[in-house]
């Protein structure tokens, strides 16, 4: 049996191993930001729809642009990075009203096994972080969700780092305010 | 680092471990406790946002990407190809208009659809003054994005004037919106994928009027002021529009 490959052979050969190494690549890369790219999608648009469309977006033009990632590394930046793209793009300038998140609050399974008085509170900091204004809203998803320093932050959001302190800042104290509120009207 | 300061710091990042924050929260037993007050909060604050998880079928489907491209060529040629239209019609073309001869649909459908169209028409209003005409590149560029479809050259781009092109969401779909420099005042021309309508028929209010026509792949709207020769734009982009697929 003769071995040795052609040249056509040995090209197809690697072009298939180069394309089976690339699935694999993706498929990492689908496995391991699924969820967080899911979770930033919702907390943005506060749809679960429109958090599918989004993600499945995004994860399509990662798929396209595949090649152009630089280094596994920068995998989170750049996915993170696409679908603000695709929220742009898609929903900013001509957002449907498709706020559904006191549906997707009342589906949540109560796997937490809280008291009622600790699931009242996750309740209200759930919609407290929907309704915290975009701008404080997406730092605080970016740094929570994404682990993103307040430069990478900075970065993708084109502002300066100072000001996304700032507004980090802001967005946890209105957060606490809303929970002491309740707190204190309760006691 | 005064109080103030840290807490500035600590509320933007409880987790921060730099080395003069560090320093700031050593033999301070009150910052200690405000930085684990805070790092409570944060910890519920995780929680919460991360109580969200994306459906395991659409992970599913993500893993496998090339399948997911190929049902979108698919259904975009059963768009194609179910129209009865094309059918009826054989052109050269892959677009085919169909032209009611002035048949009206009066159907609640159609009335959604007119109401959605000029909302998103008022809405772009902002977009109306602007002047410099784009070239055809930039033009395909966006349409071979949205609809995997492009304009011919020849002649076209200065035909048309066009001074805006983008993708925009109408009828729950991604559609794309181009604005021209009509005789009277802007041109708004909407290529919108859904569901073709029956037949062509025409829309308006005060300002403009329009016509809504069904094609192979969706509905082409134009609209513009009153008495701009509206089918005459409504002919140009058909008879020049093709599509990839």
């Amino acid at each position: 049996m003769n071995t040795i490959m052609t040249a056509k052979e040995s090209d197809d050969k690697s072009v298939i191993g180069v394309a089976e190494t690339r699935q694999q690549r993706y498929e990492g890369l689908v496995l391991e930001f699924y969820n967080d790219i899911y979770r930033y999608a919702y907390w943005l648009c506060k749809s679960r729809q429109q958090a599918e469309d989004l993600t499945q977006e995004t994860f399509m033009r990662a798929w396209r642009a595949f090649d152009s990632l630089q280094s596994p590394g920068a995998a989170k930046a750049w996915l993170f990075t696409i679908l603000r793209r695709e929220n742009a793009r898609l929903y900013e300038k001509y957002r449907p009203e498709l706020d559904d998140i006191e549906d997707h609050q009342s589906a949540l399974p109560d796997t937490r096994h809280n008291e009622p008085d600790q699931q009242m509170e996750m309740q209200l900091l759930h919609k407290a972080i929907a309704d915290l204004e975009p701008e404080y809203r997406e730092p605080l998803i970016l740094q929570v969700i994404g682990g993103f320093s307040g430069e990478e932050i900075a970065t993708m959001l084109n502002l300066n780092n100072n000001t996304v302190m700032t507004r980090l800042f802001r967005a946890r104290n209105k957060l606490r305010a809303v929970l002491d509120a309740d707190n204190l009207a309760r006691d | 680092m005064n109080d103030i300061e840290f807490s500035e710091r600590l509320f933007a990042n409880p987790q921060d471990d730099s080395a003069d924050f560090l320093a700031a929260l050593q033999g301070n037993p009150a910052r200690e406790a405000q930085r684990a007050s805070a790092r409570e909060f944060d910890a519920l604050l995780r929680r919460e946002l991360t109580s969200v998880a994306g459906p395991l079928e659409l992970r599913q489907k993500l893993l496998k990407p090339a399948d997911l491209s190929a049902a979108r060529s698919h259904k975009e040629h059963q768009a194609a190809n179910a129209s009865w239209f094309r059918r009826a019609l054989p052109v050269a073309a892959c677009l085919v208009v169909a032209i009611g001869l002035g048949i009206y649909g009066n159907t609640s459908q159609n009335t959604e659809l007119e109401a959605e169209i000029f909302a998103h028409v008022y809405r772009e209003a902002g977009l109306f003054n602007r002047t410099e005409v784009l070239g055809m590149p930039a033009i395909n560029a966006k349409l071979d994005e949205v609809l995997g479809a492009s304009l011919k050259d020849a002649g076209t781009g200065a035909d048309m004037k066009v001074t805006y092109a983008d993708d925009c969401w109408i009828a729950k779909q991604i559609a794309v919106h181009m604005i021209m420099r009509g005789e009277n005042g802007p041109v708004s021309v909407m290529m919108i994928p859904n569901t073709p309508v029956d037949s062509e028929f025409n829309i308006g209010d005060e300002r403009f009027e329009g016509l809504v026509t069904p094609t192979a792949a969706g509905n082409l709207v134009v609209i513009g002021e009153k008495q701009e020769a509206i089918a005459e734009y409504r002919n140009l982009v058909s008879a020049n529009l093709k599509w990839d697929y």
